[in-house]
């Protein structure tokens, strides 16, 4: 890159970072001269009400021959490419009766080893081409992914091998044995961790979750699954869903529409994985605990997402109330963070899911002070419910 | 992070013996390859950002005074050879040069654990 084209769409941002390292240097320079201006601070940000216009790019689509269907970003910027590829009905939230945590599992021994190269070989391969291949399919997600990157000139390797990782997975006894290891740890670390069972009882008292237990537990898989069922269900999930495929990448000149569709045409079909979990040990009690977590949340009253939620609470349907009670401008943060002192950071935020959605809110907090946080949580909300929110706060909250 | 029973001496070891083979021992062509590589990927990430390009001009302004190291930086990543790297791992990869810091969680009741009588709450 030329520097001159690169200094030009960067003044603004420049004026800030020069003048932040370079103060000390021009004051020392300056040190028998009338002293600087104090500096005039105006209380405020300012704040603009006009809606910022954004352009945003527009993705080449097509229908490949082999079903799946491609979308290309092309940014020429940079020489790196991104991909994901999403497979549609093949994540966690369709585990298989019975097998909860088979999803996640497969998804992370996926590339632990193919037909024709081993684990370490994989490994190596992506770290000599400074690349990553990652899959996933998590737990409640109804969709699985793979996700790439890669310089633009080690594309071609990479996607093949994420290919190879996606076809043709071999499941090594060896490294199932070692992902067993590995989750055990996971699985007893994640019971000291207050945002793990916070989440855990979110999941059994808002969603409803049989088990109660939606994240992180591959226990029972990592127990009892043999390389079987990773196989058949990476064979049944994936296999059967090539029109699910969809690749979203950006990459450099030199690279184009035509040549991905050319590359993403040749893998044919896909697979991934998936996983949910059992409780296989008791959370330790909260009384030996420095820190807690708390969360409130509802989803709909039939499961149906946040919108019946936010008509019953006349919180507002476009999604507006994020930037008035969560977020790091919203109330939540202002009253219990800023002015309470009882967290570092307060949230809340919608989520919005094909089946079903819920709003929640979350912090952490020192055990000493659970009662009162949760207390004057809860009030916000009620606030929030129950009295109209203020113009100005509600302008505030849209020009942000 | 050391795994569950594992013991920290072992894993404190285990990356001595890594300093070792680096500063002594033969490195591959594909491990310079490897390094290459990321310093490439990790200067393309890092121009994709206006404000890391920002970041990336100031420093090389203050500490160079030279913007332009961003045009040259990877080239000259891209010439070191195994003989540079193994120069510089001796000179400063050494002993009197390192802290080392071992933490591990607190026994359950033991003072000072979180619980215990008289411990403090801080997150």
């Amino acid at each position: 890159m030329n520097l001159r084209t690169a200094l030009c769409p960067l003044l603004s941002a420049l004026s800030v970072v020069f003048l932040a390292v370079q103060a000390p240097v021009l004051g020392q320079g300056a040190a028998a001269a009338a002293p600087p201006a104090a500096p005039k601070f105006k209380g405020k940000a300012p704040v603009s009400n006009d809606i910022i216009k954004v352009k945003l790019p527009r993705a080449q689509e097509t229908q490949l021959s082999n079903g799946a269907y491609l979308m290309v970003l092309e940014d020429h910027r940079v020489p790196s490419v991104r991909f994901e590829i999403i497979m549609i009905g093949a994540g966690g939230y369709y585990d298989p009766p019975g097998m909860p945590g088979l999803a996640d599992t497969t998804a992370s021994l996926m590339d632990e080893g193919t037909t024709t190269r081993s684990s370490e070989q994989i490994a190596q391969a992506l770290d000599t081409m400074a690349a990553s291949v990652s899959v996933s399919a998590n737990e409640g997600s109804q969709i699985a992914t793979v996700t790439g990157s890669a310089l633009t000139d080690q594309f071609d390797a990479v996607l093949a091998l994420a290919s190879d990782v996606l076809l043709n997975p071999s499941f090594p006894e060896k490294e199932i044995g070692l992902y067993k290891v590995r989750a055990r740890a996971g699985l007893e670390e994640q019971r000291s961790d207050p945002d793990f069972l916070r989440q855990e009882r979110y999941s059994k008292a808002v969603l409803r979750l049989a088990s109660g237990v939606e994240r992180g537990s591959d226990a029972r898989v990592a127990r009892e699954n043999e390389p079987r069922y990773a196989r058949q269900f990476s064979q049944e999930q994936l296999r059967a869903r090539p029109r699910d495929h969809r690749r979203v990448g950006r990459h450099h000149a030199g690279r184009s529409a035509r040549e991905i569709r050319s590359r993403a045409e040749g893998m044919g079909q896909e697979r991934d994985a998936v996983a949910r979990r059992d409780r296989s040990t008791r959370p330790r009690g909260p009384e030996n605990r420095a820190r807690q977590s708390l969360g409130i949340g509802a989803d709909g009253p039939d499961g149906r997402g946040t919108g019946d939620l936010a008509h019953r609470s006349r919180l507002r349907r476009d999604g507006r109330h994020e930037s008035d009670l969560g977020g790091s401008n919203g109330r939540l943060y202002r009253e219990l963070r800023e002015r309470k002192g009882y967290t570092y950071g307060v949230y809340s935020n919608t989520r919005s899911l094909r089946y079903r959605g819920d709003w929640r809110a979350q912090m952490d907090v020192r055990t000493d002070v659970t009662e009162p946080a949760l207390r004057d949580l809860l009030s916000e909300i009620n606030k929030m419910r129950d009295e109209p929110v203020p113009l100005d706060e509600f302008r505030d909250a849209n020009a942000r | 992070m050391a795994g569950p029973g594992k013991d920290p001496a072992q894993v404190e070891k285990a990356i001595d013996a890594e300093i070792a083979r680096l500063q002594t021992g033969s490195i591959e062509e594909w491990e310079l390859d490897k390094a290459r590589n990321a310093a490439r990927r990790s200067l393309a990430s890092s121009l994709g950002s206006s404000l890391q390009r920002a970041i990336l001009l100031s420093r090389y302004t203050v500490f160079y005074s030279d913007p332009g190291v961003l045009n040259t930086r990877y080239d000259r990543v891209a010439s070191l050879t195994i003989a540079d790297l193994q120069r510089v791992a001796r000179q400063y990869l050494v002993p009197a040069n390192r802290a080392v810091i071992v933490t591990v969680p607190a026994k359950p009741g033991a003072t000072g654990a979180p619980g215990a009588k008289g411990a403090g709450g801080a997150q």
